[in-house]
């Protein structure tokens, strides 16, 4: 194989190797963080939930346990998913795909957003269920969790206006032109 | 082979191209080596999509160009694309003999680097494939548009880069 000596002046490849498989090692302990949420956290809310209902034998105690184990399992794996996608982009596609991509991924609202709203309705539904025992009213249970939900969004789409839509719109306009003749 | 070995052999045969698309984009030293390593890094994260689909070449040159629209370190819409008397397939640019010989005067050097310099990110990016000899059929596959396509486009830009030289 043809090697290249100028290539040991211009940049030392070992110090950026480490440095890379650094990277990738943090991104697995990332992964493996939330493979503990998927199997500490998820059971010990069903241990929980077991406990609570052997001590009230409430049947709601076990409804609500179900829909938490449930969010947070999704949760868990649409993490990791999403974290996937946005860390590692693909920069050996052709140009014109990896702009579309980028395009795609700054999109303040994506239709894939929409499996998030599985497990928010689930928590949604388990903390409606434990406040209901302690007299909440439901009006106020409602308007306490969509209303941090809402409030998430709104800095959410403040974040992506300052820092991602200018990305987006730029390799929009880029696209276009590509595409342009 | 393990990552790190397909990694250094990738970067072993591949870094004078490397290093030329990084030069087209930075004047400065530090700046084409900031770059460079940049795009060291992409290729480290794209690895693992290497499916051999494509030469190899054009895969690295994909991963370097579009390092370059992408490049954090500077802002791309000012990103120029530099060229000398010493760089490669200067002529293929302009397929005009007059023009060619002028070219070899300083001053229409500079012209040319000038025009150069207005063109959009996308022209820069396909002229700078044309610098480095890629076929038309590569430029196609390293941008993703079809043959035609790019014909059109670099057809239009030496167009506009001659009448700007001509009209000087």
């Amino acid at each position: 194989m043809k090697t290249d000596n100028e290539n040991s002046n211009y940049t030392d490849l070992n110090p950026l190797i480490s440095k890379l498989k650094k990277e990738d090692t943090n991104y697995a302990v990332i992964v493996r963080a939330v493979q503990f949420m998927y199997w500490i956290f998820v059971p010990f809310i069903g241990i929980m939930t077991v406990r609570e209902y052997m001590d009230s034998s409430n049947v709601i105690a076990i409804i609500s346990g179900v829909c938490n184990m449930l969010a947070f399992t999704g949760l868990a794996l649409s993490f990791r998913k999403y974290y996937y996608e946005y860390k590692f982009v693909d920069y050996s596609l052709p140009t014109i795909q990896m702009l579309k991509k980028a395009v795609h991924r700054y999109q303040p609202f994506q239709k894939k957003s929409i499996r998030v709203l599985v497990p928010l309705i689930l928590i949604d539904v388990a903390l409606t269920l434990d406040w209901m025992e302690d007299d909440t009213s439901l009006f106020f249970t409602q308007a306490f969790f969509w209303g941090a939900i809402l409030f998430g969004v709104i800095i959410g789409l403040i974040l992506w206006y300052v820092r991602y839509k200018p990305i987006r719109d730029e390799a929009q306009r880029l696209v276009r032109e590509i595409e342009g003749e | 082979m393990s990552k790190e070995e397909k990694f250094n052999a990738i970067v072993a045969e591949n870094s004078t191209r490397i290093r030329n698309i990084c030069r087209y984009y930075n004047s400065n030293g530090e700046e084409q080596k900031d770059m460079y390593q940049e795009v060291l890094v992409n290729i480290w994260k794209s690895l693992d999509s290497f499916r051999g689909d494509s030469a190899l070449s054009t895969w690295v040159y994909r991963v370097a160009v579009n390092t370059s629209l992408t490049y954090t370190g500077k802002a791309f819409r000012h990103m120029k694309l530099m060229v000398n008397g010493d760089t490669k397939n200067l002529n293929s640019v302009l397929d005009d003999e007059d023009l060619k010989e002028k070219l070899e005067q300083e001053d229409q050097l500079d012209k040319l680097q000038t025009e150069l310099n207005q063109l959009s990110v996308i022209d820069k990016a396909l002229i700078s494939l044309m610098l480095e000899g890629l076929s038309m059929k590569e430029i196609a596959d390293v941008i993703g548009i079809t043959e035609p396509n790019v014909k059109v486009k670099i057809h239009r830009v030496k167009t506009q880069l001659k009448e700007k030289l001509k009209g000087e």
